[in-house]
């Protein structure tokens, strides 16, 4: 005999969960009982988390290092509804998070039971599935089919929760999975006609792009799309977690597009008469107006969601599939239907609007750090291959901008959903995830502060993720757009001297430090890595830098902004 | 009109599809439905909006729903005779499936 809790961890690991990020509870207990023996001879890990948001964003940075499924669990009622935010944000990104949720025994439910919480109502609208389980015999089955959920077709989150006496029911050890009903992942709809076609476009055209969006981190599309874009002769371009795919490097990678990204991108993608979408929604964050995407060119949309090309206006041809495959069809497919193909113009181009744009973000005039050096100094000291997350907020904007990201899986960011706090626990996560690499949390003063209490946790756990908090006193994002586009009305995002992050560091037992110059944060940085403890840069901003270039609210990509308009008005 | 035919496992699958419909404000007309074994059929007339095609698409691709019929109203049919009351049921004739996201016929 054994029972729903150990049926639970045993089917975990059977999945290959290493590492669950949680915090217990009364209603999930039982599972940490179960998960003892497991934790003592090494073969899990818990992590505690100091908040239910972080122990989410935990398992979801492990899942964006990895590619593999981030588990994460929270007792019922406020443990729970703590995830939501959490949940929300990997189902935006499309990340595979498991939560296993305890909830109050079963006569209880639906009575207004002490730390009751309705988790399949409030969850089911924010993941890719939420299941109550109603009996302990049927917990291998739904653990099986939640990680089947959360990782084929576009992956996602899914909640499994499990009432707190079916987690003590006691069954017998042989139980029978089930197939599920009712789910499947997508179908092609990819053909040999189809990849001709596509393929007949690309070779017609004369100024194609490509545009990388989250779905090519995920189908581990790198390397196809680098051989497509060489053979095509086509720029790159990507979404702000297309960033992920794309070594920054390589000479046809403009940037990323959209509201907040680099205006040769952008203004690339608008001169294009061809843009193949690999992995990419176009998302109003992408591409703000449907008509000024679609005009004057043709769009091809790879991807493994058929419904998003209906939700794009002017998709011509839409390729349903695993994105990695049908580029590799493609590439086969030009060599056929494309003699050598001759884009040295658009090339120039690309090359001419770098050179352009170059001199209105470099400037390094002003006194006080400039976010684009800062950012250059990291990346320079940093190893090539290190992780960065970042928080939101005009932080996440430079990052986007300046920061060069230079092998797969290395930018995690929170882009769909926009969560503040993000950076840290993510951090966390796919340090775990990736130990032997240097994790790094790119932040600002205002997102760190949301979640910075799970610096307890990295101190405790010996997780050691340095995180970069470029602070400027201010919700930056905000104050940004009150600046340009509310007649300088400031109001309701000035903070004050609280807290001094270095005594706020160290009070956790992490390091902090303090960059006030260059040369400061090259050494701090250095210094933080070679101790190997979690670790807190303080790195101070000018509150009126811009995160430039952007867009007024509501603006098409071509009224791109990018200098301060300030000095001219 | 719309049949959406989905593995019934409790009423959340209701909450989930009048949650994609929601979602999208897409509304209802009418709604009725049946439990036979673990199958669940819903039928429900739905107002046109500029939203009703992602809104079938995305109930579509919902776990647990296995098609959506999109049925077309052709002709009343009457039923029954003087002597035991004579009624009249609308006919449709469905006129494109989707699953998974996709229309499948």
């Amino acid at each position: 005999m054994t029972n729903g809790a150990r049926l639970t961890i045993e089917s975990l690991k059977k999945e290959g969960v290493k590492v669950i990020f949680g915090i217990p509870g009364l209603t999930n207990m039982p599972l940490y009982d179960a998960f003892l023996e497991d934790l003592q001879n090494g073969e899990l890990r818990h992590v505690l988390m100091r908040h239910e948001q972080g122990a989410a964003h935990a398992a979801d940075g492990y899942a964006r290092a990895t590619g593999l499924p981030g588990v994460c669990t929270a007792t019922s009622g406020p443990g729970t509804t703590n995830l939501v935010t959490g949940i929300i944000t990997a189902y935006q990104d499309s990340s595979p998070v498991i939560a296993i949720t305890g909830q109050v025994v079963r006569p209880s439910i639906g009575k207004l039971s002490f730390q009751e919480a309705d988790t399949p109502g409030i969850f089911a609208p924010i993941t890719k599935y939420t299941v109550q389980v109603r009996k302990a015999s049927q917990i291998p089955g739904w653990i099986r089919n939640g990680f089947h959920i959360a990782t084929t077709g576009r992956p996602g989150p899914v909640v499994i929760d499990i009432p707190r006496d079916v987690l003590l029911e006691e069954v017998g050890d042989e139980i029978k999975v089930e197939p599920m009903k009712g789910y499947m992942p997508f179908r092609t709809n990819v053909t040999p006609e189809k990849i001709k076609e596509a393929a007949l476009l690309m070779a017609k055209a004369e100024r194609p792009v490509i545009l990388v969006g989250a779905g090519a981190v995920w189908a581990n599309a790198t390397e196809e799309i680098l051989k497509l874009a060489e053979m095509l002769i086509s720029p790159i371009v990507s979404t702000l977690p297309g960033k992920s795919a794309i070594p920054h490097d390589h000479p046809l990678y403009a940037g990323p597009m959209g509201y907040y990204g680099r205006a040769e991108a952008t203004k690339i993608a608008l001169e294009s008469d061809l843009i193949i979408a690999i992995g990419a929604r176009l998302s109003d964050r992408t591409a703000t107006s449907a008509e000024e995407i679609k005009s004057n060119r043709k769009i091809i949309m790879v991807n493994i969601d058929p419904t998003d090309s209906e939700k794009t206006a002017g998709v011509d041809l839409n390729l349903v599939g695993d994105a990695r495959g049908i580029i590799k069809d493609l590439r086969e497919s030009l060599i056929t239907v494309s003699q050598r193909l001759e884009r040295s113009e658009w090339i120039s181009r690309l090359k001419e609007l770098k050179e352009y744009y170059s001199k209105f973000y470099y400037e390094d005039e002003r006194p006080g750090l400039r976010p684009w050096k800062v950012l250059k100094i990291l990346r320079n000291t940093i190893p090539r291959d290190s992780i960065v997350t970042t928080g939101v907020g005009q932080h996440q904007m430079w990052a986007e901008v300046f920061w060069d990201v230079l092998e797969p899986r290395t930018f995690i960011s929170s882009t769909g959903m926009g969560t503040m706090g993000f950076g840290l626990p993510a951090a966390m996560g796919a340090k775990i995830a990736r130990p032997e690499k240097t994790v790094v949390d790119i932040d600002g003063d205002g997102s760190f502060l949301m979640t910075a209490t799970n610096l307890a946790t990295a101190v405790d756990e010996g997780i050691p993720i340095i995180s970069v908090i470029m602070d400027n006193r201010t919700l930056g994002l905000v104050r940004q757009v009150q600046d340009l586009f509310q007649s300088r009305r400031i109001v309701g995002v000035d903070y004050g001297n609280s807290p001094d992050f270095v005594k706020l560091a160290e009070a956790f037992g992490a390091a902090g430090f303090e960059a006030a110059s260059y040369d400061e944060l090259e050494r701090t940085v250095k210094t933080a890595m070679a101790q190997r403890v979690p670790s807190v840069i303080r790195v101070p901003i000018d509150r009126d830098e811009l995160a430039l270039p952007t867009l007024p609210p509501g603006g098409k990509l071509s009224q791109v902004i990018v200098s301060d308009p300030r000095k001219s008005g | 009109m719309v049949r959406v035919v989905g593995v019934y496992r409790d009423p959340g699958l209701i909450e989930r599809i009048m949650g994609t419909l929601r979602r999208l404000w897409v509304d209802v007309e009418w709604i009725n439905g049946k439990i036979e074994g673990n199958t669940m059929e819903i039928h429900m007339k739905l107002k046109d909006s500029k939203n009703l095609k992602l809104a079938i698409l995305n109930i579509s691709k919902t776990v647990d729903v296995e098609r959506v019929d999109v049925l077309e109203e052709t002709e009343a049919e009457k039923e029954g005779n003087k002597q035991v009351g004579e009624c009249f049921s609308t006919l449709y004739k469905r006129i494109a499936t989707y699953t998974w996201g996709e229309e499948v016929s």
